[in-house]
């Protein structure tokens, strides 16, 4: 098994932070998927950990800190932070924007979650941004689950969407 | 390899070989990183190394474990490598161990029941603290009893 345990991220050059990023932020090359109809309000919508300030510059975005440097530094809505679980987080989020909707577009930070974390952190936006509207793109190879006692269909049950659609075979689109 | 750092995971699929690396070997799935350490591709084979690291059907791999069985009907010695990222079921069995890693495992050893189990390496704390690009691969290495 090879795996590092962290990233040195000051080591890294800006370069290959560019491409570590898009290679894990879809949206960055490829747009949103042609086979999602993303149902997000006109007004007040925040994108989490999705690179959507490169789809639309002036959106509001909360990213990832040890990618500060890919982005636009003159982008007054590209937010940065370590954690984007933390109820503090979400606390500001509703403080500031009290947005009509929140995106996780294959949002990286839910990778090798369970299913059961990831439900967790969906629900702490939800508590603390009541009005929102969660749409959850999801690539669910990367969660942590029993792939034999659950089918994919089972898996995406347990994160209890009011809406889904399904892209691929891992990938799904929910609103909850 | 990565940043010119051979992955543990292929590190230690040599090191099993290593003896008889220039016995006859039957390569299956992602094992591009091994063609030029291994010498002799002819049946039949004494070795067999197979990596699944493809979106796969659960069955399906069953189904493939088995065909690959019978291509290794002579082999004294198997590695399988399975990322248990890439795999989704049909259906689901309930009556599979609790825990995924040890099903998967299991599932393997019942289809090499001819074989001692030598090895296991699995990583059921993968979290995302950790770089995965690497495929983490569920490793399974068998002996001929």
């Amino acid at each position: 098994m090879n795996t590092i345990g962290k990233f040195d991220f000051d080591r890294l050059s800006l370069d290959n932070k560019n491409t570590l990023y898009s290679k894990m932020h879809p949206l960055v090359n490829d747009g949103v998927d042609t086979d999602i109809k993303l149902a997000i309000p006109a007004s007040g919508s925040i994108w989490i950990d999705s690179g959507a300030p490169f789809l639309h510059g002036d959106c509001i975005s909360l990213e990832s800190v040890y990618f500060k440097d890919v982005f636009d530094k003159k982008s007054k809505h590209t937010h940065f932070a370590a954690d984007f679980t933390s109820d503090l987080i979400c606390r500001a989020l509703q403080k500031v924007y009290k947005p009509s909707c929140i995106v996780f577009y294959y949002s990286p930070f839910l990778r090798y979650m369970t299913l059961s974390e990831c439900k967790a952190v969906i629900e702490t936006y939800k508590k603390h941004l009541p009005q929102a509207k969660i749409i959850l793109v999801i690539d669910l190879k990367f969660l942590l689950f029993h792939r034999i006692r659950l089918t994919n269909d089972d898996a995406v049950k347990i994160l209890a969407p009011k809406k889904k659609h399904k892209i691929t075979t891992f990938q799904y689109y929910m609103e909850l | 390899m990565f940043n010119n750092q051979e992955l543990e995971q292929d590190a230690r699929i040599k090191e099993f070989f290593r003896e008889f690396k220039n016995d006859s070997i039957f390569l299956f799935g992602d094992t591009d990183y091994f063609s030029s350490y291994f010498t002799d591709r002819t049946a039949p084979y004494q070795n067999g190394l197979i990596v699944i690291n493809k979106v796969i059907e659960y069955k399906e791999l069953m189904d493939t474990l088995l065909e690959l069985r019978t291509t290794l009907k002579d082999a004294d010695r198997i590695c399988i490598g399975i990322n248990k990222f890439s795999i989704y079921s049909h259906v689901s069995d309930k009556d599979a161990d609790e825990v995924y890693d040890d099903a998967l495992v299991n599932s393997v050893r019942e289809k090499f029941n001819q074989f001692n189990v030598v090895e296991i390496v699995k990583d059921p704390e993968l979290r995302a603290d950790k770089f995965n690009f690497a495929s983490p691969s569920t490793q399974i290495y068998l002996e001929r009893r």
